[in-house]
């Protein structure tokens, strides 16, 4: 029995210790790779869903939205945005939502990627001699000539199949325009004086520098293969959500004191034991969403907060069943094991009712509703961790003999 | 006698009529309120713009903005049919339903807004944009989640304890549902993307309180000796009294912090909580297990009656 004990004490400080390591890491070393994932809702950011539209010309296929998506994806990398997320709603699914978590600026997001930003050099029979699939850089420069000094220019170089049908067409057309379009807008119409067989150049159409560079990490991104509408877009500033989050957490603390109070008033010792087994819940809850990168947004973080009422839940079984038991003039240690085992399969049946719940929202819910989701379920592995095998564990361990003798040291 | 033994000698089951009415009259005056809605506001429920779609703006700009002069940049971006408010000191509040400003303008109509009055303050801005097509497939999924869940909840508490059990417990869970979508109709809370997880958490609660009340009468029912059924179960919800107060309370507790502390843009999330965690508490003892008896009773009844 005793070596038991010791067992079970040792497993579970083990787990308590790696999980305040991790704790540690991620919110105060703040560790890059642990630190807590916030939802737009909390740091801010911007979100958009796009969706693809059938044109004459492009089919939003299967293949031209998985396509956009990793457009979209070199674009949204190019602009610098850490932890950014492109993914395609559903594998069936026209559409595509980006966020870009605390990012600022909506219209330029919007600007950059739902632009479709296909690049034609076309000669004055209108033949298409280069796309933008023969690109190979795109950049902002400012041009060094005396008549245009300083005037944001993209400088491009093509690949070895644009630079030889540019070297052609640009042979075949001394004399005569080429004309370069963005998305059917004429950027410039120079006049070839001689051929270009290196494959580089320089496109100046008047633009801003924010425009250029734009442009140019549009070009080095690649064209959108299919129109795309943006349907939805949610933008929040990020002092809004910080806010949240520091009251949130003192909530939190709070709401821990008082359910630690209430069942010290009500359980005495063991509501002690019950005060304990809850710090090493919120211990295991808070590291295990910061292993799984768990996304805490606004619901999340309240049902987090309801978890706390709730985890003391398998507490409150077994305490009550301990005292019944207690009742049946039993001693305290025979009653203390009775309640445990006979509180058991109530405690398993709540629990595992409530993790097939949350299974099936996972899979059906959205976005919202999945965080939910796990949220509940991690919450509910870890109570029966710490309520039942932690609790118990505790509740032998501290059992001196004089309070075993005082019931109502013990149980109020 | 101490509070606990007086518990015990409770009648709860034999006070059947009483909490049925009760509950009667809560979900009928929600069942009005949703009525009046549907009459005078064509939905039951006041739905946010993240079921229906539409937008909301909300920024602060360096001087503070006119709310004339704002609808008629509105209107010269081709949307008249906006609601503009002031909102704070140098704020403005830009709201329209179930038919979205196109995002593609909205930077357009701020961008027309920081002429007049200088730079937005992006720090606080918020746009929410939801097309209505979103709007409703998020209604969907969400709905389709919920009954699921409940489906199979009750196939798991069929397995593990019996049909009727489970059909007691969802029964009582349906009454927590109706319960908070009454309140939530009555004073007209608009309704969006997080209710759905205040709803699983009632759904949630519910089940759980609903599951250590069936087990007490499942272990009853194995040590039964010939004492009636309503009896077995009053003194299966009386023993169990405390502790569903008890978790109930603290998980009370917790929520009422967050309603307090966790300010406006948690209330209304925090309000269906609180409401759930009552009425769920409520329906385990009061409204499933009574059920569950009149069931038992009556199957044991028609048995009766065929054996005679």
């Amino acid at each position: 029995m005793r070596s038991k004990v010791t067992a079970s004490l040792i497993l579970v400080i083990v787990v308590a210790i790696v999980a305040g390591v991790i704790n540690y890491q991620g919110l105060i070393a703040k560790n890059t790779k642990l630190v807590p994932k916030l939802g737009l809702d909390l740091r801010g950011g911007v979100r958009i869903v796009l969706e693809g539209q059938d044109t004459e010309s492009a089919k939003a296929t299967n293949d031209a939205i998985n396509a956009a998506v990793s457009v979209i994806d070199k674009r949204v990398n190019a602009l610098g945005v850490s932890e950014a997320v492109v993914v395609r709603e559903g594998a069936n699914s026209k559409r595509i939502m980006v966020e870009l978590p605390g990012w600022e600026d909506p219209e330029r997001a919007k600007q950059l990627i739902g632009k479709t930003a296909l690049l034609e050099f076309k000669t004055e029979d209108g033949k298409v001699v280069v796309n933008g699939s023969n690109l190979k850089t795109a950049q902002l420069i400012f041009s060094q000539a005396q008549e245009s000094l300083g005037e944001p220019q993209i400088s491009f170089e093509l690949d070895a199949a644009g630079t030889t049908a540019f070297a052609a067409a640009t042979q075949a057309n001394i004399g005569k325009k080429i004309t370069i379009y963005l998305d059917s807008q004429v950027l410039m119409s120079p006049t070839v004086e001689v051929a270009i067989t290196d494959g580089k150049g320089v496109i100046s159409g008047g633009f801003t520098a924010e425009q250029a560079s734009n442009d140019a990490l549009l070009l080095k991104s690649g064209s959108l293969p299919v129109k795309l509408v943006t349907l939805s877009e949610e933008v929040v500033g990020p002092s809004l959500g910080s806010v949240f989050v520091h009251r949130s957490a003192l909530a939190a603390v709070i709401a821990f004191l008082l359910v630690v109070i209430w069942m010290f008033l009500m359980y005495r010792y063991l509501g002690l034991v019950s005060g304990i087994a809850l710090v090493v819940y919120a211990d295991i809850l808070m590291a295990t969403y910061l292993v799984l990168h768990a996304t805490l947004s606004l619901p999340a973080i309240g049902g987090a907060i309801l978890s706390i009422g709730m985890a003391v839940d398998a507490n409150c079984i077994i305490f009550e069943r301990i005292r019944e038991e207690l009742g049946m003039k039993k001693t305290v240690k025979s009653a203390i094991g009775a309640g445990f085992s006979r509180a058991f399969r109530a405690v398993f049946d709540s629990n595992l009712t409530v993790l097939v719940g949350t299974v099936f929202l996972f899979y059906f819910g959205s976005g919202t509703v999945r965080g939910f989701a796990v949220t509940l379920a991690l919450g509910v592995l870890a109570s029966m961790f710490t309520a039942v095998f932690a609790s118990h564990m505790l509740v032998d361990l501290l059992l001196t003999p004089g309070i075993a003798k005082n019931s109502r040291k013990f149980l109020g | 006698m101490t509070f606990r033994e007086r518990i015990l000698t409770w009648d709860i089951i034999g006070k059947t009529h009483t909490w049925f009415t009760a509950s009667s009259i809560i979900i009928a005056i929600g069942i009005v309120a949703m009525v009046v809605n549907m009459v005078s506001f064509g939905s039951p429920l006041k739905f946010g713009i993240d079921f229906i779609g539409g937008t909301v703006i909300n920024a602060s700009f360096e001087k503070a903005p006119d709310e004339a002069v704002v609808r008629d940049i509105l209107s010269a971006n081709g949307y008249s049919n906006v609601t503009v408010q002031r909102a704070g000191a140098k704020g403005i509040t830009m709201k329209v339903e179930t038919s979205e400003i196109d995002p593609a303008v909205s930077g357009k109509i701020i961008s027309d807004i920081v002429a007049k009055y200088g730079a937005v303050d992006t720090a606080t801005e918020e746009i929410t944009s939801i097309a209505p097509v979103i709007g409703r497939d998020l209604l969907r999924r969400s709905s389709l989640a919920l009954v699921l869940s409940l489906l199979f909840t009750l196939l798991y508490i069929t397995i593990r304890f019996k049909f009727s059990f489970g059909l007691a417990t969802i029964l009582g869970m349906v009454h927590d549902i109706f319960v908070a979508l009454g309140i939530l109709a009555v004073f007209r809370v608009p309704l969006n993307a997080p209710f759905v997880g205040a709803f699983l958490a009632i759904i949630t609660y519910s089940v759980q309180d609903g599951v250590v009340v069936m087990d007490r009468i499942r272990e009853k029912l194995r040590y039964r000796a010939k004492e009636p059924f309503d009896k077995l179960a009053n003194a299966a919800v009386t023993e169990t009294w405390m502790r569903s107060f008890n978790t109930s309370f603290t998980t009370f507790l917790a929520v009422l912090v967050l309603f307090i502390m966790g300010g406006a843009p948690i209330r209304d999330f925090s309000t269906t909580l609180l409401v759930g965690i009552i009425s769920g508490t409520y329906s385990s003892i009061y409204i499933s297990t009574p059920l569950l008896v009149l069931w038992v009773q009556g199957r044991e009844k028609a048995a009766a009656l065929q054996k005679a």
